[in-house]
């Protein structure tokens, strides 16, 4: 995607993005771990620096953002907490999926094996 | 638009059921406000603050072209848009959507210029058609 993303933008076009990955130099075993407790599809063992430089991008910078993103995990968990009844009512067992993804996000950050990162690059100019 | 693989399948399968359900009470805009900052129909972790932040990294204004892609209903893209008065253009897979994202540009007045259903491994733009491009909880 992130090639497709470079060909896309006009020489010195800029691309920001926010993503969840998965902690650099984790064991097999906490990879592993990582990769059930994350979102879908994250799984990539290589740092998102490398992998957007890999793509054509210049100027990477990398922000870790995982305080913020455990702020508004604990955020959601507790609103939909709140709103138990109703929410249960509309999502039936969905309610208790979402719960429990956000619960192992949560614990996955707490544990160091996840990082919510804001990336930003630049196209190079020619 | 080419054939969607499985898990691209499973994603737009979720994500149809998410708009629907979501459609059905004004609960989950008020629950969105209270963590995200604003109601767009977004389930992610992308707040209004760490929005603007985005913003700050692509010297957006007024004439410049954005592609957000995976944009759901058209957060931040269209956030993005109605900060700076730059074009936007929204993409992803659900139509529900996409749709939502219409409506919204249109009731708030904003220049998107297409709303497109793609996947990020088949966009049916031209080389080198945008200024600048924002995702937010897309998988790279």
């Amino acid at each position: 995607m992130l090639r497709a993303c470079r060909r896309l933008l006009r020489p010195e076009g800029q691309i920001a993005f926010a993503t969840i990955a998965i902690a650099p130099d984790l064991s097999k075993k906490d990879h592993r771990r990582a990769a059930r407790m994350g979102p879908r599809s994250v799984s990539s063992t290589r740092p998102i620096g490398d992998l957007v430089g890999a793509a054509g991008f210049e100027e990477v910078e990398v922000t870790d953002v995982t305080k913020d993103f455990v702020e508004t995990l604990r955020a959601w968990f507790k609103a939909f907490n709140t709103n138990e009844a109703e929410l249960r009512s509309l999502l039936g067992e969905r309610f208790d999926e979402r719960q429990r993804g956000r619960r192992d996000m949560i614990d996955a950050t707490g544990e160091g094996l996840l990082q919510r990162l804001v990336v930003d690059a630049r196209a190079p100019s020619d | 638009m080419k054939a969607a693989s499985k898990d691209e399948r499973e994603t737009l399968a979720d994500f149809a059921e998410r708009y629907r359900t979501r459609a059905s009470s004004r609960t989950f805009d008020e629950i969105e406000r209270a963590v995200i900052g604003e109601a767009w129909g977004a389930n992610g972790f992308t707040t209004v603050d760490q929005a603007r932040r985005l913003l700050l990294k692509l010297d957006l204004r007024p004439k410049r072209r954005l592609l957000d892609v995976g944009s759901g209903c058209g957060w931040p893209g269209l956030f993005l848009a109605r900060e700076t008065g730059c074009d936007v253009v929204v993409s992803d897979l659900p139509l529900d959507g996409l749709e939502m994202a219409n409506r919204r540009a249109e009731s708030e007045g904003l220049k998107m210029l297409g709303a497109v259903a793609s996947s990020a491994r088949h966009f049916p733009f031209a080389e080198g058609s945008f200024d600048a491009i924002v995702h937010v909880d897309v998988i790279c």
